[in-house]
């Protein structure tokens, strides 16, 4: 196998799974450089790193810049070039490359996100036209209710016959709609507000909501559970018919998900690689990540990192000239 | 409808259910009145019917003579330019010609509105899923493009391969309009949008390029307020990235225009911030009954 045929298999299968990942791709380099135009590789959120891009120095920045592409869901092109003579170009993130080799490149990284999760509780007709509707903007679409089969929802991704949120996957992506319209209103709601997806909304009047929002608040549900259900569900389009009603509910949700803050931790690596200190190469200015870095110095009782042995040497020269330089990154 | 088409309706199609499917299939406007019940006497009966066209005049049915008639044809009228059902209760006491009845009826009034246009100027991801999802929300859908492929709008009532701008393709007044181009047709697509009285025409395109088409538009001698009529950025902001999303905001703004919707989320001033002001509350038993006094008195539904 070749190694485009292991990237394309490698990211199919990972997308399958819906576990997030950014893809890295040369995208231009000026020699000498390791990396060549349409070298790639695979970042995924726990950090780890398959392909090649090039050598040492690129790839913790490529890490780390793919990582907050699946943190913000942008893509982005990153230039690492040995000096920052020209002005920084909008849409582009500058690196510095000091390494020996002197040479330049340009790596395109783009994320590649989960779908986001619509799980419907309920099978009313506002359920079946959000059921349409979702499918047609791409987001997975869960249905769950008593003969909830896929006969009556032919677009969703996967039909439960039981409501039973154990029985499903709820991620940071996930977005509860329970439109359950008297058929198990409250155990909907109460599965709901035990779980801690990010929009939970229930499709009736505020009468209705308020009756049953008492009734859970009377079982012991604390309030401020309670309080996270959106109700009545949706932005006021004005609408009246269940499908004008189910783009209202799916207009809310994509608002939630791209301006609420919660989005930027959308995905946190497992391991919580990102969150390391990061040490700066004192001499070119690249952050190096202590548990990986080769090529370390003592001076004054203080450890310092670099990306290659050329900046190691350089500093070990003359160390008190790069002091100043040495700040922690902010 | 004319004159003669409505006498060939009366007289060819004397069955309701009939009527009213062949006006809906011509997309004409109509009302169906029906009546629901009857104290005294009158002399129609529950279940009387009529249809009323958008002129107010009666197409087919009985639901008794002079002023029951009249009263409600203007109701029907109501009803089409609303697009609301009522119940309307006529006192049969109060003919002025001829013998009242001596009673009182309640008359359900539904109209029956020919689905809006929405016409889309474009081809790719935004044009193919605002069609789709035009057609899901009751839009009589028309794609015109040079770029379309029919396959692509498989749920499109209309789609032409020549661009907006071609006499070919019918603007009719009061329909939505959305302008997704990307090439340099828009501008004439624009203009013969604002011309045809569109109740909503949206521009998708970057602000540079709207910038440089309303000057066109003004050049060509528009009234610069028709041209500020054009929403672009076109859609409700809701952050939306992909096409699919930037379609989904659009439709969402064309629903929000036909149904008089401001576009901020329901729960606003519902039962959630009631409950959230009531967190801050120290006493859950003093909380409570604050809760059911302060929103018992608004009732939002949908």
């Amino acid at each position: 196998m070749n190694m485009f045929d292991e990237f394309l298999s490698r990211a199919a299968a990972l997308r399958s799974e819906e576990h997030p990942f950014a893809t890295a791709v040369v995208v231009r380099c000026q020699a000498p450089v390791s990396g060549k135009p349409g070298d790639k590789a695979i970042i995924e959120a726990d950090g780890s790193i398959w392909g090649w891009i090039g050598g040492g120095c690129v790839q913790p920045l490529v890490v780390r810049e793919a990582l907050k592409a699946i943190g913000d869901g942008k893509p982005r092109l990153v230039r690492v070039a040995p000096s920052q003579t020209t002005e920084p170009e909008e849409g582009t993130v500058s690196y510095t490359m000091t390494c020996h080799s002197g040479g330049a490149l340009d790596i395109y990284i783009e994320p590649v996100l989960a779908k986001p999760q619509i799980l419907i509780l309920g099978r009313s007709a506002v359920a079946k036209s959000l059921c349409g509707l979702g499918k047609a903007i791409g987001y997975r679409i869960t249905v769950m209710a008593a003969g909830a089969g896929p006969e009556i929802f032919p677009d969703a991704d996967t039909t439960k016959q039981a409501l039973d949120l154990s029985e499903v996957e709820l991620g940071r992506e996930t977005f509860i709609v329970i439109s359950t319209q008297g058929e198990q209103d409250e155990e909907a709601l109460e599965q709901a507000c035990r779980t801690d997806v990010s929009y939970i909304s229930f499709v009736a009047s505020d009468v209705k909501s308020h009756k049953v929002f008492e009734s859970l608040a009377a079982k012991g549900i604390p309030q401020e559970r309670i309080a996270r259900i959106r109700a009545p569900a949706g932005l006021r389009l004005g609408g009246l018919s269940p499908q004008e009603i189910a783009l209202s509910i799916l207009a809310e949700i994509v608002q939630v998900r791209k301006t609420e803050p919660a989005r930027i931790e959308r995905y946190k690596p497992a391991d919580g690689k990102q969150n390391q200190p990061e040490a700066i190469d004192p001499i070119c200015g690249m952050s190096v990540e202590p548990s990986q870095a080769k090529y370390a110095s003592e001076y004054r009782g203080e450890t310092y990192y670099f990306c290659c042995a050329g900046c190691k040497q350089e500093f070990d020269v003359h160390p008190e000239n790069y002091l100043a330089a040495s700040l922690p990154n902010p | 409808m004319t004159w003669l088409d409505q006498c060939i309706v009366t007289i060819v199609v004397e069955d309701f259910f009939e009527t009213a499917y062949l006006l809906e299939s011509r997309r004409e406007p109509f009302a169906i009145a029906t009546v629901i019940s009857v104290q005294g006497s009158g002399s129609a009966k529950p279940g009387s019917k009529v249809i009323i066209d958008r002129d107010g005049r009666v197409v087919l049915g009985w639901v008794g003579g002079g002023c029951a008639e009249s009263t409600v044809c203007h109701e029907a009228l109501e009803s089409m330019s609303d697009s609301k059902v009522r119940v309307i209760d006529v006192d049969l006491t109060d003919e002025i010609f001829g013998m009242p009845c001596g009673g009182m009826m309640q008359v359900a009034i539904e109209p029956v509105l020919p689905k809006p246009d929405l016409v889309i100027a474009g081809h790719g991801r935004i044009a193919e899923t605002l069609a789709q999802m035009g057609q899901l929300l009751g839009f009589s859908v028309t794609v015109a493009d040079p770029g379309a492929a029919p396959d692509d709008f498989p749920t499109a009532d209309h789609v032409f391969t020549t661009g907006l701008a071609s006499a070919e393709v019918e603007l009719k007044p009061g329909s939505y309009v959305v302008v997704a181009t990307h090439h340099k047709g828009d501008h004439l697509s624009l203009k013969k949008a604002i011309d045809s009285q569109a109740v909503y025409v949206a521009l998708v395109a970057s602000r540079t390029r709207s910038q440089l088409i309303f000057e066109y538009l003004e050049a060509a001698g528009m009234q610069p307020e028709d041209v500020a009529k054009v929403r672009s950025p076109a859609g409700l902001s809701l952050g939306a990235e992909t096409p699919e999303e930037i379609a989904l905001s659009i439709i969402s703004e064309v629903v929000a225009v036909r149904r008089g919707g401001s576009g901020l989320p329901m729960a606003e001033n519902a039962a959630v911030r009631q409950l959230e002001a009531n967190l801050d509350q120290p006493d859950h038993e003093l909380a409570a009954p604050t809760l059911s006094a302060t929103v018992s008195g608004k009732s939002k539904a949908h």
